[in-house]
This record gives C-alpha cells, sequence and structure tokens, in this order.
C-alpha cells in the first residue's frame, strides 16, 4: 500500500512539475479568444456526450 | 550529341529528385495512408454499399481538406522542433494542454480499439481465432518499434502503405463502369436525402480523413525524423502524395462495394469481403487482407502518436531511436496501449460494431478543438515566421473547421430529433 502511495506521490510530483513548467504561456490569448475556445470545448464535449447517450442506449435495446 | 546529352542531364535531374524525395517521404504519406485505417475501411466500404458510387465526389473533395490540414503539421514541427503535445504546452500553458492531452488520449484509444476489431475481424475470414490475430500483431508491431531505428520503422510502416493500395486491383477486378465512376464524382444528393445515415456517413468519413491522431503524429514524426526548415517543401511534396492516396484508396474502395453491394445491409469492412468471396475470391481475400493492413498501420501510428505526446509532455526520452533501455516510458506507453486494445477487442459480447461506428464520430466532433489551436499556433508569426499560415491558407482552414462544427451539429440534431430531417 505504502508502495502505491509513493507511486502516486511521484507521478503528482511529475504533474506540478509540469504545470509549473508550462505555467507561462508563450501566446498570450486574448479573454475573448479564450472564452470562446473554451466554450467551443465545452459544446463539442456536450456533442460527444449526447452521441455516447444515444449509442449506448442503442446498446441496450439491442 | 546535345539531344543526348540533354536527356542525360534531365535524367540525372529526376534522379537526384527522386533520390531526395526518397530521403525525405515518410511522415505525409504514413499519416495519409494510415488514415484508411480499419474504421475508414469499414466507413468506405458501408458508403459504397448504402449510397452506391454517389458520394464518390466527397471522398474526392476530403483529400484537399486533409492536404491542409496536415500540412500544417509539417511546417510547425520543421519550424518549433517540437511535436504538437509540446507546442501546445508551450505556447498555451498547462490547462489547454492537459485538455489535448486527455482529446487525444481518448480517441486514440477508442480507435486503438477499432484497429483491434478490425484486424481480428479480417483475419476470422481466414479462420484465424482472434486471439492468434491479437498476440501476431502485438509481436509484429514490437518487431517495427524495439530496433531502435526510426529509418527501419518508416521503410516498414511504407511496405505496410504499399500493402494498402491492394484495393485498386480489387476494384480492377471488377471491370467498373469509367463513366458511372466520372459521374459519381460530380456533387450530388444521393437517394434518400438528407437523413441520420447519411450525415452519419459524411461524419465518419470526415472522421477517418482527419483524426486527431494525425496531428500530433505527423508533427512527432517530422522532428523525429530531423526535418527543418529545409525540408518543408518536400514535406509539403509528402503530404500531398499521401492525400491522393489516401482518396485513392476511398474511392477505389467504394467503387468495388458500390457495384457489388450496393442496396445491401452492410455493417463493416469484414461483412463486405465475405460478401464478395463469391462473387470472387481473389476480391474478397483483397479486401480481407486490406483490412487487416489497415488496422495494423492504423494501431502502430496512433500509439505511436500518444506516446510521443506523452514523453513531449512528461519529458521522457522519445524517440524511435532510442532502445527500450534509453526510452523505457516511452516504449511502456506503447505497448501499454496496444495490449489494452487487444484485450478489450477479445472481451466476449463487446459491441464492436457500435463502438467502431461510435468512434468515429467522435473523433471527428472533437476535431474543430484540435484544429482551433493548430490555426492559432500557425498565425503566431513570432513562432513560426516566414512560414505563418498565409491568408488563403487561413480560409482554407477556418472553413474546416467551421464546416466541421455545421456537419457535427446536423448530425446531433439527427441523432436526437431524427424526425426532424426530410428524408427520414
Amino acid at each position: 500500500m505504502e508502495k502505491i502511495m509513493d507511486v502516486v506521490r511521484d507521478f503528482v510530483g511529475t504533474l506540478r512539475e509540469i504545470d509549473a513548467k508550462y505555467k507561462t504561456p508563450h501566446i498570450q490569448m486574448t479573454p475573448m479568444v479564450s472564452l470562446s475556445l473554451l466554450l467551443l470545448r465545452v459544446y463539442l464535449l456536450a456533442m460527444v456526450a449526447i452521441l455516447l447517450f444515444k449509442f449506448v442506449s442503442t446498446i441496450v435495446v439491442h | 550529341m546535345n539531344v543526348v546529352s540533354k536527356s542525360y542531364f534531365n535524367t540525372r535531374r529526376v534522379w537526384k529528385f527522386l533520390k531526395i524525395f526518397a530521403l525525405v517521404l515518410g511522415p505525409g504519406i504514413i499519416v495519409m495512408v494510415a488514415d484508411n485505417d480499419a474504421g475508414g475501411i469499414t466507413t468506405y466500404a458501408v458508403a459504397g454499399a448504402q449510397t452506391g458510387y454517389s458520394l464518390l465526389w466527397f471522398f474526392a473533395l476530403l483529400g484537399p481538406v486533409a492536404y491542409f490540414v496536415q500540412e500544417m503539421t509539417v511546417r510547425l514541427g520543421a519550424v518549433t522542433k517540437r511535436g504538437h503535445a509540446e507546442a501546445i504546452f508551450h505556447s498555451f500553458g498547462s490547462f489547454w494542454g492537459w485538455f489535448s492531452l486527455l482529446d487525444l488520449v481518448l480517441t486514440d484509444w477508442m480507435t486503438m480499439i477499432t484497429e483491434f476489431i478490425g484486424m481480428t475481424a479480417a483475419m476470422s475470414i481466414f479462420h484465424i481465432p482472434p486471439v492468434v490475430t491479437v498476440l501476431v500483431c502485438w509481436a509484429i508491431m514490437g518487431f517495427m518499434v524495439l530496433q531502435g531505428h526510426y529509418w527501419t520503422w518508416e521503410k516498414i510502416a511504407l511496405a505496410l502503405c504499399v500493402v494498402n493500395l491492394i484495393y485498386i486491383p480489387a476494384a480492377f477486378l471488377i471491370h467498373p463502369s469509367a463513366s458511372e465512376v466520372l459521374h459519381g464524382l460530380v456533387p450530388q444528393m444521393p437517394t434518400g436525402g438528407l437523413t441520420n445515415s447519411f450525415f452519419f456517413l459524411l461524419m465518419a468519413s470526415i472522421g477517418t480523413t482527419i483524426a486527431p491522431w494525425m496531428v500530433f503524429f505527423q508533427q512527432s514524426t517530422v522532428v523525429d525524423k530531423g526535418m527543418t526548415e529545409k525540408d518543408i517543401p518536400w514535406g509539403r511534396l509528402d503530404t500531398a502524395v499521401g492525400s491522393v492516396l489516401t482518396v485513392v484508396v476511398a474511392i477505389f474502395i467504394v467503387i468495388v462495394t458500390g457495384k457489388l453491394l450496393f442496396g445491401t445491409n452492410m455493417e463493416s469492412a469484414a461483412q463486405a469481403a465475405i460478401a464478395l468471396m463469391p462473387v470472387n475470391q481473389y476480391l474478397g481475400t483483397f479486401m480481407a487482407i486490406g483490412l487487416f493492413d489497415a488496422g495494423l498501420l492504423g494501431a502502430v501510428c496512433i500509439s505511436l502518436a500518444s506516446s510521443w505526446a506523452f514523453g513531449e509532455v512528461f519529458g521522457w526520452a522519445h524517440s524511435l531511436n532510442h532502445k527500450v533501455r534509453e526510452a523505457p516510458w516511452f516504449y511502456a506507453y506503447y505497448f501499454f496501449d496496444l495490449v489494452l486494445a487487444g484485450t478489450i477487442t477479445l472481451l466476449p459480447g463487446a459491441p464492436l460494431v457500435l463502438i467502431t461506428l461510435f468512434v468515429q464520430v467522435a473523433a471527428t466532433t472533437l476535431l474543430p478543438a484540435a484544429l482551433m489551436f493548430l490555426l492559432l499556433l500557425l498565425n503566431n508569426k513570432e513562432l513560426m515566421g516566414q512560414y505563418t499560415n498565409t491568408r488563403l491558407e487561413n480560409i482554407i482552414n477556418f472553413s474546416i473547421v467551421i464546416g466541421l462544427i455545421v456537419i457535427s451539429t446536423a448530425y446531433s440534431i439527427s441523432v436526437v430529433f431524427p424526425h426532424l430531417l426530410p428524408g427520414s
């Protein structure tokens, strides 16, 4: 159990290092562009969720 | 004598051109031909069976679309010397980087499963049990990467690309009508009109022609191959040749199933291969071999795309020029992907056809987000210098993104409200 926790801690540490390394973007996006990209992503993910629901319900029906 | 010396020098020039091209070719051709993966072959086979030749024009149109998208990755990789994942993290920060990486991992993982589905289905036609197919595929894919040289891997992948062209002689076996094929290349609506099936075919076709993994893969191969700015024109040619090949293969598959299986209820390429066996054994065999090859090539490329991306972000050694002990995590992730996808394919009762269909449309739906970041990078003059997108390139690529969003939305609407469509 302790070894697993050590692995998890190492992994989280690596993620934090990556976040720190790439903390400052080199291309500055305006707030409008950032918001548009976020909304686009949310919109696309919502569509995928709808499709997944339909496919899963098709599997269940069959 | 003048004629002789002119001919000699022209021949030398052409030979020199071909030698240089042979050195540079690879990333573009491999990514485009691998793009005709198991899911793609299935999509084309089903499209031909459902619509005949009436969507040939659409497949022809996807060639330039794929070229304009993938060409951007050549420039980006050659100029920045970074893979796509690292480029996004570096340029946009970790929030957008993780989002893009998660997109890639999800779509790649799902697409990997469809590759193994295709390969096992193809080999089942020859009575080879799925578990044997999966084990053999693991062995082949392991051999391809474990010898520690990018160039060796590339040559094997190019050989697999040549096998993928098997659909061309297959189509000639059935003597298709040239006039009917030419008519199919004229934009038209298939009989039945705007139905849920029609939008699904559009989505699946787009999803198999341009996929997020292709963006990450080609950029990483450009970097791993060591291409620089001066190689960009050759990279463009490589990509253009690849886009022609991908369209040619797609069209020839549609020709085969469009002529022989039109009107039949086809759900997969394997089913098409089985249906074609009584018509012409060579035809059915070529379809099956092509499907296996498509799945194998797709699986190799997709798992590498993910491994490269993780290696770039996590700082692992991540080159095919490294041996396993030099890049353990790179190869570990590669094999993890293969083993996981192969294992899921062997699960009894898994809805394999539905998984294949869902993956195609999901990948297409998520694609605009990936393309937007690619466009933002290619429009940054500080990053790209003289290789920044031109106005024409921006018009074309932004149109592709908008077109994708419109078609995805139309398909989602057709799924949720099927009775809204006039053809339903």
